[in-house]
């Protein structure tokens, strides 16, 4: 009996961990920073939460909000993040044991980053990644939210410096 | 039970003293502070409010590791419990009986490498555990390099708010001054040089400190 209320505290103490389907991207240190980006994102909750990330990934020398000016790169952030919650019912059942039920909490987002200078489009990337999460009263799993976000802008990121470094540069596609 | 109680007696005044000793004003994670016998660079320089407005706040500066989440901070507080040292203590501007700004240096040691400059924060306990805080919205980038074995002068920042809601640094150069007051607290400290960052990028949370706010000469 001792066992079991010790493995259920431990579980509930730990949480359930989260899991991301994209890997965290490696972006290559010490490498010179990218010339400034000007990013619009089509989503009011996590436009200025995937700037910061794209500003924390130490790849451009610059992140901006809005409109390019001329000669200068544009990344136009297509972003659907949908949150999965758990039915109706067993979130009352969650509700009625004071959230100590773990309910479902996974955040399935999908972005398209489409570059472009002076109107034309350079190149486009796209980026799934589902965080699986189930969360409760003392762990709503909002770490693993940001993470799911971070990966994506962290992905583009290491992308755009891995076209860089391939000193291919970014022709408009036919 | 009576040696408990005894030890209780004996460490109280201890704790008491420790709890209202100043804290360091520089903040370091784990990941970027030198290992022993490691390389090492320090960041120096000054944070408080300006005067005693709503900037007379627990406040701090953020840095971070480049392409990291590796934080460092430089903080100014001035709660009972967590205070940091009154080392500045000065009227700047035209009215000489306001009461004085305050300041404290910071010496920040360091993984050598690159940095950036990010983020600020101002946050203050209200009554009834109100809690409030603000920082920028969209985050900036200062970029700095530092290298091992030397000491790096960031520059003061003494800040200002109008009421609550908007609140930013002013930016000066205070080295001679600091670099007094720092060396006292890190005598081996390598000599300073000024790093001369562009702060345009941090604009309008960080401006260039107005004529009107220097310190008497």
């Amino acid at each position: 009996m001792k066992k079991i209320l010790f493995l259920s505290a431990s579980l509930l103490l730990a949480g359930c961990a989260g899991t991301q389907t994209l890997p965290d991207p490696r972006i290559e240190a010490g490498q010179d920073y990218l010339p400034p980006i000007a990013v619009m994102v089509d989503s009011l909750e996590h436009g200025t939460e995937l700037r910061n990330y794209l500003r924390e990934s130490g790849v451009f020398s610059k992140v901006e909000n809005g409109v390019a000016g001329e000669g200068q790169t544009q990344v136009m952030v297509k972003l659907d993040a949908q949150r999965k919650v758990a039915p109706a019912p067993l979130l009352f059942l969650s509700a009625a044991t004071l959230f100590l039920l773990p309910l479902q909490s996974d955040l399935d987002t999908k972005a398209d980053f489409t570059v472009m200078r002076d109107g034309k489009v350079l190149k486009r990337y796209h980026y799934e990644n589902y965080m699986a999460k189930y969360a409760w009263l003392l762990d709503l799993g909002i770490p693993e939210r940001e993470e799911n976000i971070r990966r994506v802008a962290r992905a583009f990121a290491r992308d755009m410096q891995a076209a860089n470094q391939a000193s291919k540069p970014l022709e408009a596609q036919r | 039970m009576s040696g408990l109680l005894r030890a209780f007696a004996r460490l109280l005044p201890l704790a008491l003293l420790t709890g209202c000793a100043a804290k360091s004003p520089a903040l370091v994670s784990e990941a970027l502070q030198p290992a022993a016998g490691g390389p090492v660079t320090y960041l120096v320089g000054s944070i408080g409010p300006l005067g005693r407005d709503s900037a007379y706040t627990n406040q701090r500066i953020l840095l971070r590791k480049r392409g990291a989440q590796d934080g460092a901070a430089a903080w100014w507080g001035f709660a009972e419990v967590a205070h940091t040292p009154k080392d500045i203590e000065e009227v700047r501007g035209p009215d000489k009986q306001a009461l004085p700004g305050e300041a404290s240096v910071f010496v920040m040691p360091l993984k050598p490498g690159d940095y950036e400059f990010y983020d600020f924060q101002f946050f203050w306990n209200g009554y009834n555990g109100g809690y409030s805080s603000i920082r920028a919205r969209e985050q900036f980038l200062v970029p700095m390099h530092l290298e091992a074995g030397k000491a790096y002068y960031i520059g003061e920042f003494r800040s200002r708010c109008l009421g609550l809601s908007a609140c930013m640094f002013f930016h000066g150069d205070q080295q001679p001054r600091d670099e007094v007051i720092a060396r006292r607290y890190t005598p081996g400290l390598p000599p300073l040089q000024a790093l001369n960052l562009n702060m345009a990028p941090a604009f309008p949370f960080v401006m260039p400190l107005p004529q009107a706010a220097q310190p008497a000469k």
